[in-house]
C-alpha cells in the first residue's frame, strides 16, 4: 500500500480576501511497508497534509493516490485500509469499556472472527491490554489509553497507519513498549506507518526515512542516514533545529 | 471596596464576551413575548365574560412586564459556581482576599446592569411603541422599582443557596433543572399567579418564588391599594431575611464540606 | 443487516456506559420528568381559567400537541444529541475522527448514542395523549388510522430534518447555539408556538410556521383535519408527507454541502 502525492497544495481562505498557503506544491512517495517520520515546526503544514492524506480535508490542487485509489472515487474502500491514531484525541468511545469499542470496530470494519482473535492475542501479549480492557478510557492512564487507541486502530489490519504524536505525555516505559509494538507491527505485517511527532527519540528509534515540511514546502525526503551525512553530524535534534532556524530566517 | 467594583466590571465584560449573540437573545425575548401575547389574546377572545382574577387588559400588561423583567432577573450564579467546582478553579476563588459571596454579588450586579442596558431598556422601548395602550400603573411605578430591587435580592440569595449546595453535592444541575421548572411556574413569570387554582395558590403563598416575579409585576401593572402594596413589599422583605439566614447557614456548612475535584 | 447489528451494539454499549453513573442517570430522568410535568401543569392551570382557545377545546389542544411531541421525542432519541454536539465536535477537532471511518459521519453519530433523556417526554406525552384521546370522540376507522399514522411518520421526518439542519449550521459558524435555540427551544422558541392552534398568530407568523420551518405540519394540520376543524386551505391537511419529503431532501443536501465545505476549509 504505497502513497503517492503529486503537487499537493492547500490554500486557506481567511477573512478580507486574504489567503494562507498551508501546503505548497508538495510531492513525495511513501513506499509500502516503511516507517516514515513526518516532521516540521508548528504551523508548517504538517497536520494539513496529514488531514489530506486521511481524507479529512480536500486538497485544492494536486493528487493523492493510495494504492492506486483516490478519495474522490474510492473513499469508503480507502477508509477500510487506513488507521488513524491522534495522540491528543482518542478514537475510543469515552464512557464505555475498551473491549466494547473493539467489538464495535470489528462490526464496523467487517473483521472476521479469526482475524479478531489473532489480533486480540497480539494485543494481550505485547500491549498487555487485558489489564485495562474492561475499563472505559476516562479511567485509564495516558499510556494505557494510547495502547487502547492503537489496538482499536489496528484491529482491522489496516495497510497504512497514521500516528499523530503517539507518545506525547507518556512515561518512558510505556513509550518503549509502544515503540516496540509499532516496530513489531511494521515488521510482521508490513504496515506502512506514518509517524508525526516532535519527539526526536521516537524518530531515531522507529524511522528509516523522514519527510520534513516547513512553511508548506518539502524540505527533505530521504533516509535518516543520508540526512546525518549531509549535515555531518549524528545529532538528529541539532539537524532538525538548524533546519527550523533556516526556515525562520528566510522569512524574517 | 474597589476590588468589588472591579468584579462588577468583570461581570459586565464577561457578558459581552460570552454572549455569542446579543441580537439572538433579544430576538428570543420578542419571540417569546409575541407568543404569550397571541396566546392570552386568543384565550380571552374565545371565552366571553368570564370572571377571572385578572381581566384581559391586566393579563396582557402582566405578561409584557413579566417578560421585560425576565431579561434582568435571570441569574447564572448557579451555573458559574458549578463550573468553578468542576474545574477545581473554586480553590483559586476562595483564597482571594475577599468575601466569596460579595464577589459573586458584585459580578452578578455588573451582569445585571449590562443586561438592563442591552435588553431591558430596548425591550421596554419596543413594547412601548408596539403596544399602544398604557402598560404600567404610573402611580405605582415607584413602589414597583423598589419591589424589583427586593426581588433581585431574593433571586440572588436563592440562586446563591443552590449554588453553594454544590460545595458538597458537586453536581447540582439536575437539581437546578428541576427547580428551574418549578420556579418558572410558581414565580408567576409564565402564568399570572392570580390565575392559579386555589390549592396551588395556597401552597405557593409559602414559597419565595412569587416574590420574584408576581409581586413586582403585579405592583407595576395592577391597580392596588397602598396598603396592599406595602403588605407585598413586606412579604418580600421577610423572604430576604429568611433566605439570608439560610444562605449564611449553607455557606458555613459548605465551606467545611468543600471537596475540590482534582483535574 | 450490518448497520442494525452495529446499532444494537452501540446502544447497549452506550447505555452500559451511562448506567455506570446510575445515580446521575436516575436524577436526570427525574429532573426531566418534573420539568415536562410542570409544563403540563401550567397548561392545565391556563385551562383552569378558560374553556377553549380559537375554537379548540382543552382536550383538542392537548391531543394536538402531544401528537407532535410523540414524533418529536422519537426524533430526538436519534438526532438531538449529535446535532447539539456539532459545535463542540468541530471546535475540538473530534469531528475529524468521524471522517476517517468507513461509514458516514452522520450515520456514525446517530448510531453511537441514544438520547434516553427524552423518555420522560415520551412517556408523559403518551399519557396525556391517551387521556385527551379518551375525552374526544374521534372515529378511529381504518382511513383515519392510516391518515394519522402517515402524519406521525411525516412529523418524525420533519423534526429530524430540522434538527439536522440546525447541526449543519455549525460547519460555518461554531457559535450558533442561540439562533438554534430560537428555532427549536421547547419553551422559548418558535417550536413552542405549535403547542397551540396556529390560527391564534398573525398571518406572517403562520407563514413562517407553514413554509419556512414547517412545524405546523407536525401537529396542527393533521389533527385539525382529523377533528373536523375548518381550514383556510383544506389541502394542507394532506401535505405533511410531501413537506416531510422536501424537508428530508433539503436536510440531506444541506448536510452534504456542509461536509464539503468542512473538507475544503477545515475548521
Amino acid at each position: 500500500m504505497s502513497i503517492e502525492v503529486e503537487k499537493l497544495s492547500k490554500v486557506y481562505k481567511l477573512k478580507k480576501s486574504q489567503k494562507k498557503v498551508a501546503v505548497d506544491d508538495i510531492s513525495f512517495t511513501i513506499p509500502s511497508g516503511e516507517i516514515i517520520g513526518f516532521i516540521g515546526p508548528n504551523g508548517a503544514g504538517k497536520s494539513t497534509t496529514i488531514k489530506m492524506l486521511t481524507g479529512i480535508l480536500v486538497p485544492d490542487g494536486g493528487t493523492i493516490s493510495i494504492d492506486g485509489m483516490n478519495f474522490k472515487k474510492n473513499r469508503k474502500q480507502i477508509m477500510y485500509k487506513i488507521g488513524v491514531v491522534f495522540g491528543q484525541k482518542s478514537v475510543l468511545c469515552w464512557d464505555i469499556p475498551v473491549l466494547d469499542t473493539l467489538k464495535l470496530f470489528k462490526d464496523m470494519y467487517k473483521v472476521s472472527d479469526s482475524v479478531y482473535e489473532e489480533n486480540m492475542r497480539l494485543f494481550r501479549d505485547v500491549l498487555g491490554i487485558d489489564e485495562f480492557i474492561n475499563q472505559p478510557p476516562r479511567l485509564l492512564s495516558l499510556g494505557q489509553r494510547m495502547k487502547a487507541d492503537l489496538a482499536a486502530s489496528l484491529i482491522y489490519n489496516p495497510d497504512i497507519l497514521f500516528l499523530d504524536e503517539p507518545t506525547i505525555g507518556i512515561d518512558v516505559l510505556s513509550k518503549e513498549r509502544i515503540r516496540d509494538f509499532i516496530q513489531k507491527i511494521n515488521r510482521e505485517r508490513h504496515t506502512t506507518i506514518i509517524l508525526t511527532t516532535h519527539d526526536v527519540s521516537d524518530i531515531e528509534t522507529l524511522c528509516e526515512k523522514m519527510i520534513i515540511i516547513d512553511k508548506g514546502s518539502l524540505i527533505y525526503d530521504g533516509t535518516l542516514g543520508d540526512l546525518k551525512d549531509k549535515y555531518k553530524t549524528t545529532d538528529l535534534e541539532e539537524i532538525i533545529k538548524n533546519i527550523y532556524r533556516n526556515g525562520e530566517m528566510k522569512y524574517a | 471596596m474597589r476590588k468589588y467594583i472591579d468584579y462588577m466590571k468583570i461581570g459586565i465584560k464577561e457578558h459581552m464576551v460570552y454572549s455569542s449573540s446579543i441580537w439572538a437573545t433579544f430576538l428570543s425575548k420578542i419571540v417569546y413575548l409575541y407568543m404569550q401575547f397571541a396566546l392570552w389574546n386568543a384565550l380571552f377572545a374565545s371565552n366571553a365574560e368570564k370572571n377571572l382574577a385578572l381581566n384581559h387588559e391586566e393579563t396582557i400588561r402582566y405578561i409584557i412586564v413579566a417578560t421585560v423583567l425576565s431579561t434582568i432577573m435571570e441569574c447564572n450564579v448557579i451555573g458559574w459556581i458549578n463550573s468553578e467546582i468542576q474545574t477545581g478553579n473554586i480553590a483559586n476563588q476562595l483564597i482571594r482576599p475577599m468575601d466569596f459571596r460579595t464577589m459573586i454579588f458584585s459580578k452578578h450586579f455588573g451582569t445585571t446592569l449590562i443586561k438592563t442596558v442591552l435588553y431591558c431598556i430596548p425591550l421596554c422601548v419596543v413594547t412601548g411603541v408596539a403596544f399602544h395602550k398604557p402598560i404600567v400603573c404610573d402611580g405605582q411605578l415607584g413602589f414597583g422599582f423598589v419591589s424589583i430591587i427586593l426581588a433581585f435580592i431574593i433571586q440572588f440569595l436563592y440562586s446563591l443557596i443552590i449554588g453553594l449546595m454544590a460545595f458538597w453535592l458537586i453536581v447540582t444541575w439536575p437539581l437546578n433543572m428541576l427547580l428551574a421548572a418549578i420556579y418558572k411556574l410558581l414565580s408567576g413569570s409564565w402564568i399570572p399567579v392570580a390565575m392559579f387554582p386555589d390549592l396551588l395558590g395556597k401552597i405557593n403563598a409559602f414559597l419565595p418564588f412569587r416574590a420574584i416575579y408576581s409581586i413586582p409585576v403585579t405592583i407595576i401593572t395592577t391597580p392596588m391599594s397602598q396598603e396592599n402594596i406595602l403588605r407585598n413589599l413586606i412579604v418580600q422583605i421577610v423572604w430576604i431575611v429568611i433566605l439570608y439566614i439560610v444562605m449564611t447557614v449553607t455557606w458555613r456548612i459548605g465551606k467545611k464540606k468543600l471537596i475540590v475535584q482534582g483535574g | 443487516m450490518n448497520l442494525i447489528k452495529m446499532y444494537k451494539h452501540f446502544v447497549v454499549i452506550y447505555m452500559k456506559g451511562k448506567l455506570a453513573y446510575h445515580f446521575a442517570l436516575v436524577f436526570e430522568l427525574i429532573a426531566n420528568t418534573i420539568q415536562i410535568g410542570v409544563y403540563f401543569a401550567g397548561f392545565m392551570v391556563i385551562f383552569h381559567n378558560f374553556e377553549s382557545i380559537a375554537g379548540w377545546s382543552e382536550y383538542e389542544v392537548l391531543f394536538m400537541f402531544t401528537t407532535s411531541w410523540l414524533a418529536y421525542s422519537f426524533s430526538c432519541f436519534f438526532f438531538w444529541s449529535p446535532m447539539k454536539d456539532m459545535g463542540e465536535l468541530i471546535r475540538s477537532g473530534k469531528f475529524d475522527l468521524y471522517l476517517t471511518r468507513p461509514i458516514s459521519p452522520l450515520m456514525y453519530m446517530v448510531l453511537s448514542q441514544f438520547q434516553y433523556t427524552f423518555i420522560p417526554r415520551l412517556v408523559l406525552s403518551i399519557i396525556f395523549w391517551a387521556y385527551s384521546m379518551n375525552k374526544l370522540s374521534i372515529d378511529w376507522n381504518p382511513r383515519n388510522i392510516a391518515f394519522y399514522s402517515i402524519n406521525m411518520l411525516s412529523a418524525f421526518v420533519i423534526f429530524s430534518a430540522i434538527t439536522i439542519f440546525t447541526g449543519t449550521i455549525s460547519f460555518w459558524t461554531v457559535k450558533s447555539e442561540e439562533i438554534v435555540s430560537l428555532l427549536t427551544n421547547n419553551n422559548h422558541g418558535l417550536k413552542n408556538y405549535t403547542d397551540y392552534p396556529i390560527t391564534i398568530y398573525s398571518k406572517g407568523v403562520q407563514f413562517i410556521l407553514i413554509a419556512i420551518i414547517p412545524y405546523a405540519f407536525t401537529g396542527y394540520y393533521p389533527v385539525a383535519s382529523l377533528l373536523g376543524k375548518e381550514l383556510t386551505f383544506p389541502i394542507f391537511a394532506f401535505l405533511s408527507p410531501i413537506i416531510a419529503l422536501i424537508a428530508a431532501v433539503g436536510a440531506y443536501l444541506f448536510w452534504h454541502y456542509g461536509l464539503r465545505h468542512y473538507g475544503s476549509a477545515g475548521s
